[in-house]
């Protein structure tokens, strides 16, 4: 599985850096690369905090002003015991906040006007995270190879199903924005699976005081708050969805790139060339891992082709166990239904279930044994699980632990009521529950609410892969001397992976 | 119904007021004196690694608890930041809880020491899956400059939430697998030769090899204790062994005594033995249908359980085959915990099983007043009155079962009671294939695990000689 935004990095600016981003860049639990700049995480965290609140505030004609204050207190204290953030750096943050979220609520009275939004109608979703596995046809191949990942930051969605609309938040520079719109394009392809109708939008604020809307699928009228933009990004996808196979084959076949060259140069996906001196390379923190990477054997030294054809089997060893572990990411066999879920608190989620009455040992009551595991949580009354029976295209609600310690099966009537439990386990997963928790405040009965599937996965995690490749970029700094720094294990790791060699030689 | 576990309510508990004598007096001789006054230097400030290797109920988190109350009781209610965090680690929610509530117990019942709640949340931080403080939610914010205690279910809550520089001293109680500790090998290894810079300025790591469960070869090699024993030359490292147990009787621990532990545990807890007639277990019989049919297993046990406060039920058949529950052990371990908690109504009662689906199959069967049902590997660090604990496979199917690929799980099972403990299974076929396993097996790189099957074989060997087996 690859992210949404290694791929269209792929699409917009260089395969290579691309390839070298999948394995390298992205933080192991996450799909945000390290490179935003200072405090964008935040930022993004707290608007995935306060966007849920605020639509439905702004939607009911309330002050901007007062909502981003009565958001951020309604969750504060939940956020400041289960999440990693601080009123500190609300305060620090508010002035920024504010201005993503008047542009935003533009927006949304715009599309309140012309798409027939209303509080009543929609859905909110923040760090919603949506997975696409590769679509096999009936002959078995693959009608569309686009194995990923994305996780958006708001989707709005309206309660019939039919429409809804994609937001991100951008706090760089417009500069080599193209990354975006392809990352737009990609969620807006995603969502099209499930709606017939997605708009997609970008909103920049950025240091320098711009405040900028860019609508990738309609042109917008002037908004009040904001400048706007329309992009046409209709044809983009077309070439987003050949990153994923050139990738998967620089993975995999060791002299993949003339092929992958070619094949991009039919579609206008770039790979720039350090060794030609192509002007982007001089700026991009991968230069010499690149050169070394896709050198010609002849380029290297001995013991650099040694290095290079070694790491390459690690990769394989890495990835085919990361593959496998993505291809099952959610055990569609074992998943278990329930009519309803309930918050408890803002990190527990009570699961509850009628069953008949009959043996306590029934396969029926024992199937819910799952244990204590990772679980995924869908509700089959979500537009965005419209067609999870297909198992290509699927948005989980939540991840946590189930915890079948509490279970209890109370007789009721001529049925029996089974309840376990699922938790956040983890403070990093709060922006993903404190969301959805205020969701549910907000609408305790909406549908999303009930319905639910429930199956065990895995945490996606690249754990030995970025361990690889980032002691690989680190041996090859060390070696072509950009960089010095533990020089002694450095040549104790490069003098175990050539002993590594040896043995396999 | 969520056990969560309000920690503010600790705060907010009238403790009884006991003697800090009684303490000083236990804490006052060896081997906890020598623990007690190494842990206090390094609380001082002085970079130091601390290793006691403890038995079952060797008293690790009253231990820390006491140290930890009596070197904080002067300065927990000052105004002002701390430049010092202590920080205990344990690797349940369970064992957090329960450090807590001794802290307290001593800080306001030994120590005397008065502030409010309110005082005390600004000065601890209290971090886990299943904490929660929801009158005093800033027990679970982030570490500010006013911090000085910090009790956390794993270190990398802790490292994330830490907002001011401060100079940390971990207090681990290393009760299982906790490979975070991994990252302070080397941190421990630096103390050692006497280079401590950075944060982290010391560690007092009490733990069990014996009861490290869930790890593999190469992860048992990787346990704190272990790295530290490999370093205990060193000026600045002590290994102090612990073998008193406060938890278990001596005759329950008899089996685990001589199979795991080389007869070095001396067993100081109260056994309890069971007093019913037979007409009371005949009449709780009738009102649980289900459990007619055993009847005869369970008067033969409680006639038993009368004298021993160690019982072991000796099935003839082995677990049921290709499943993770066994249903008449289920209703059976189900049945026994009905019958105890109505005859013995002040005590608490653990069934302890190895697999979740045969827990979740004990627990289906309606939840019983006093009685807990829970994994082994749930129930590592915890302790109960009384102990139910069910056999998972004994067969030795290819050596890959539950106990064969770790017999130490054995031991957490046999050593979790205060009073009593009754065992259902078969100790004869467990033990065949222990011995079975130790023979097949030639390979070097598991020596480790045959150390574990002669343990267990040794251990099951005991069980079967004591006076209380009932074969059934």
């Amino acid at each position: 599985m690859i992210s949404v935004k290694t791929v269209s990095l792929g699409a917009s600016f260089c395969i290579k850096k691309a390839y070298l981003s999948l394995m390298i860049d992205t933080a192991p639990s996450s799909h945000t690369p390290y490179d935003q700049p200072p405090g964008s995480q935040e930022i993004h965290d707290l608007l995935a905090y306060l966007t849920p609140f605020v639509t439905y505030s702004i939607l009911r004609e309330k002050s901007l002003n007062e909502s981003i204050d009565e958001a951020w207190n309604s969750l504060r204290d939940y956020v400041e015991q289960f999440g990693n953030l601080t009123n500190e750096k609300y305060r620090k943050h508010r002035a920024t906040l504010l201005e993503f979220l008047s542009a935003y609520a533009a927006l949304l009275k715009w599309l309140q006007h012309n798409k027939g939004l209303d509080a009543e109608n929609i859905y909110i979703y923040t760090e919603r995270m949506l997975v696409n596995m590769p679509q096999s046809s009936f002959l078995g191949t693959h009608d569309e190879f686009l194995p990923v990942i994305g996780v958006p930051d708001v989707v709005i969605v309206r309660a019939d199903g039919n429409y809804g609309v994609v937001v991100d938040w951008k706090t760089v520079p417009e500069r080599g924005n193209a990354a975006h719109y392809f990352q737009l394009a990609l969620y807006r392809h995603l969502l099209q699976k499930v709606m017939k109708e997605v708009d997609a939008f970008l909103i920049y604020v950025t240091k320098s005081g711009m405040r900028k809307v860019v609508s990738l699928t309609r042109p917008l009228q002037s908004l009040p708050n904001a400048q706007t933009e329309y992009r046409e990004v209709n044809e983009y996808i077309e070439k987003a969805k050949i990153v994923p196979s050139l990738l998967y084959g620089l993975t995999f076949c060791q002299s993949f790139l003339k092929t992958a060259v070619n094949i991009g140069k039919q579609y206008g996906i770039q790979a720039f060339n350090p060794r030609k001196g192509h002007r982007p390379c001089q700026y991009c923190g991968h230069r010499e891992f690149c050169q070394y990477r896709f050198a010609k054997s002849t380029e290297l030294t001995k013991e650099e082709r040694k290095l290079r054809s070694t790491f390459f089997k690690l990769y394989k060893i890495a990835l085919k166990k990361k593959s496998e572990e993505f291809k099952n990411l959610v055990d569609f066999n074992n998943c278990v239904r329930f009519n309803r879920l309930i918050f408890e608190s803002p990190t527990v989620a009570k699961l509850e279930v009628a069953l008949p009455r009959g043996e306590p040992f029934s396969e029926e009551v024992m199937r819910y044994s799952l244990g204590k595991t990772t679980v995924y949580i869908f509700s089959l009354n979500d537009p965005l699980n419209k067609n999870i029976n297909s198992k290509v295209f699927y948005s989980p609600m939540l991840f946590g632990r189930y915890e079948d310690d509490e279970v209890n099966l109370v007789p009721r009537g001529a049925e029996q009521m089974l309840e376990v439990r699922v938790r956040m386990v983890s403070p990093m997963f709060a922006v993903r529950w404190l969301p959805l928790y205020l969701l549910y405040n907000l609408k305790p009965n909406a549908k999303i609410f009930g319905n639910i599937l429930v199956c065990p996965g895995k945490v996606p995690m690249n754990i030995e892969l970025k361990a690889v490749a980032t002691i690989e970029n680190a041996i090859v700094k060390y070696e072509r001397g950009v960089s010095r720094e533990g020089k002694w294990a450095l040549e104790m790791i490069k003098n175990i992976v050539l002993t590594v060699a040896d043995e396999y030689d | 119904m969520t056990s969560f576990y309000d920690i503010g309510a600790l705060l907010e508990k009238r403790f009884e007021k006991i003697g800090k004598y009684t303490y000083y007096s236990i804490y006052s001789v060896s081997p906890y004196k020598q623990l007690k006054e190494r842990i206090e230097y390094l609380l001082a400030g002085n970079p130091a690694v601390v290793a006691a290797p403890g038995v079952p109920g060797a008293g690790k988190t009253t231990f820390y608890a006491f140290i930890l109350a009596n070197y904080l009781k002067d300065i927990i209610c000052d105004e002002g930041s701390s430049h010092y965090l202590y920080v205990y680690i344990a690797p349940t929610n369970d064992l957090v809880r329960d450090f807590m509530e001794k802290f307290m117990k001593f800080l306001k019942g030994v120590f005397g020491v008065d502030c409010p709640p309110d005082k005390l949340s600004e000065r601890i931080r209290v971090y886990g899956s299943k904490i929660s403080a929801p009158r005093y939610t800033r027990l679970l914010k982030a570490v500010d400059d006013k911090v000085v205690l910090v009790a956390s279910t794993d270190w990398q809550r802790v490292s994330a939430r830490i907002l001011s520089s401060k100079e940390q001293y971990y207090l681990i109680d290393e009760a299982s697998r906790m490979t975070f500790v991994r990252l302070f090998i080397p941190i421990a290894d630096a103390i050692a030769r006497g280079r401590s810079e950075g944060e982290i300025r010391g560690f007092a790591v009490i733990g069990d090899e014996n009861q490290a469960v869930g790890l593999s070869y190469e992860e048992r090699e990787q346990l704190f204790l272990h790295a530290v024993r490999k370093i205990e030359n060193s000026d600045y490292v002590d290994v102090i062994p612990l073998t008193i147990s406060w938890r278990l009787p001596e005759y329950t621990a008899r089996p685990i005594k001589y199979g795991f532990y080389n007869g070095n545990l001396t067993g100081r807890g109260n056994p309890l033995t069971i007093q019913a007639t037979h007409e009371e277990v005949k009449k709780l019989l009738e009102t649980e249908k289900r459990c007619k049919k055993y009847e005869k297993y369970i008067e033969m046990f409680l006639n038993v359980a009368m004298q021993h406060p160690l019982v072991h039920l000796e099935l003839g058949e082995h677990f049921r085959s290709g499943e993770k529950y066994d249903e008449k052990r289920a209703e059976l371990g189900w049945c026994m915990a009905y019958v105890l908690s109505q005859l013995v109504k002040n005590k608490r009662i653990s069934v302890v099983v190895p697999y979740t689906k045969m827990a979740f199959a004990v627990r289906i069967l309606g939840q019983l007043p006093n009685v807990v049902t829970a994994t082994v590997a749930s129930y590592l660090g915890r302790e109960d009155d009384i102990i139910i604990s069910i056999f998972g496979k004994e067969q030795a199917s290819n050596c890959n079962t539950y106990y064969m690929q770790d017999p130490y799980t054995f031991n957490v099972q046999m050593s979790r009671q205060r009073n009593a403990i009754y065992t259902v299974g078969s100790a004869e076929i467990l033990k065949m294939s222990s011995e079975y396993c130790t023979k097949l097996t030639q390979k070097k790189r598991q020596d480790r695990l045959k150390e574990g099957w002669d343990k267990l074989t040794r251990t099951l060997d005991m069980l079967l000689q004591m006076r209380s087996v009932v074969s059934i």
